[in-house]
């Protein structure tokens, strides 16, 4: 047996495996989709979820980048500021 | 008996020099007519096809297995955001962020709006504002570029060239301070259009989240 060959047997074991993992994930999918009363497709859900925690990462900076402007115009420091809003800077 | 085998090996040598040459034949001209050839032929043809068909094949393994350990990776993404709510969760961060970020801007919209008033209102402050920009790009310009000719000319290089090529260099200066005059121009030209198109405006949300380089939609959204 050469090389290719021996390569193509890894790879078609490797493709039952996989396969054997999607069915199991799809399941595992459909029935969370249940739970949740989610109609989504994976992907779109993920791609929401990724689009969604660049907004969060982005409002998260610009708070604390105000707070920052804030604390240097009060000369306090940035937890005051928070504490003052009555919010905490940790999620 | 001997003679007899020697004719018989003849014989045998004769046919298998017809098999050869009928091999050949076939394996230079087609490939397909396998049936035509021997059996010890059948291995030497077979080999480069089987080979390419290897090839081929596990090109294609190659991409089915991309395209599955991409769809088990949405799927196992997928899952894990579905059963550890993380949308939703997000979400709530989101807005947490997002009022948190409204008063803040609140907070310095109104000191800096009492910042402007003090000093005579938006129009005054703009003036203001607009007149320091223009001493900064003044002398930025100017004594920029003064700066480095006299460097240059009291280098010791500048000190060994030849008239001609001093004359040149010169020269080039003087078209680069052209091209420095006409910028300037520009830039002051920007500025007081700028000026000219705030007038009869208000200081606003909009324009403290441009100043301070914020994406006003990320914060209001409509």
């Amino acid at each position: 047996m050469n090389y290719l060959e021996t390569q193509l047997n890894k790879k078609q074991k490797q493709i039952q495996e996989y396969e054997s993992m999607n069915g199991n994930l799809i399941k595992m999918f459909e029935q969370l989709s249940k739970e949740k009363k989610n109609d989504e497709t994976p992907k779109k859900i993920s791609s929401t979820y990724i689009k969604e925690l660049k907004e969060y990462n982005e409002l998260r900076d610009a708070g604390l980048r105000l707070a920052q402007i804030i604390a240097d115009e009060k000369q306090c420091k940035i937890k005051d500021v928070f504490e003052e809003i009555g919010y905490s800077m940790k999620d | 008996m001997h003679n007899q085998e020697e004719w018989l090996d003849k014989d045998k040598t004769l046919v298998n020099e017809e098999e050869n040459t009928c091999i050949n034949h076939s394996y230079t001209k087609k490939d397909t007519n396998n049936y035509r050839v021997g059996k010890s032929g059948i291995k030497d043809l077979k080999k480069p096809t089987n080979q390419k068909e290897i090839a081929i094949k596990n090109r294609e393994l190659t991409k089915q297995l991309t395209l599955l350990r991409q769809e088990n990776n949405h799927l196992q993404q997928a899952c894990k955001i579905l059963s550890e709510n993380k949308i939703i969760e997000n979400r709530k961060s989101i807005e947490k962020w997002r009022t948190i970020c409204e008063m803040e801007l609140s907070f310095i919209l109104n000191s800096t709006l009492i910042k402007i008033n003090r000093m005579g209102g938006y129009k005054d402050f703009l003036e203001k504002e607009m007149e320091a920009k223009k001493r900064r790009l003044e002398y930025q310009i100017d004594n920029g570029m003064e700066d480095q000719i006299c460097e240059i000319k009291e280098s010791d290089d500048f000190r060994q060239l030849s008239e001609v090529e001093k004359q040149e260099w010169e020269s080039q200066m003087n078209e680069q301070l052209k091209e420095l005059e006409k910028k300037k121009i520009a830039e002051l030209e920007k500025l007081n259009k700028v000026l000219h198109d705030s007038e009869g405006k208000d200081f606003g949300m909009a324009e403290l989240c441009t100043r301070l380089k914020l994406d006003y939609s990320l914060i209001f959204p409509q």
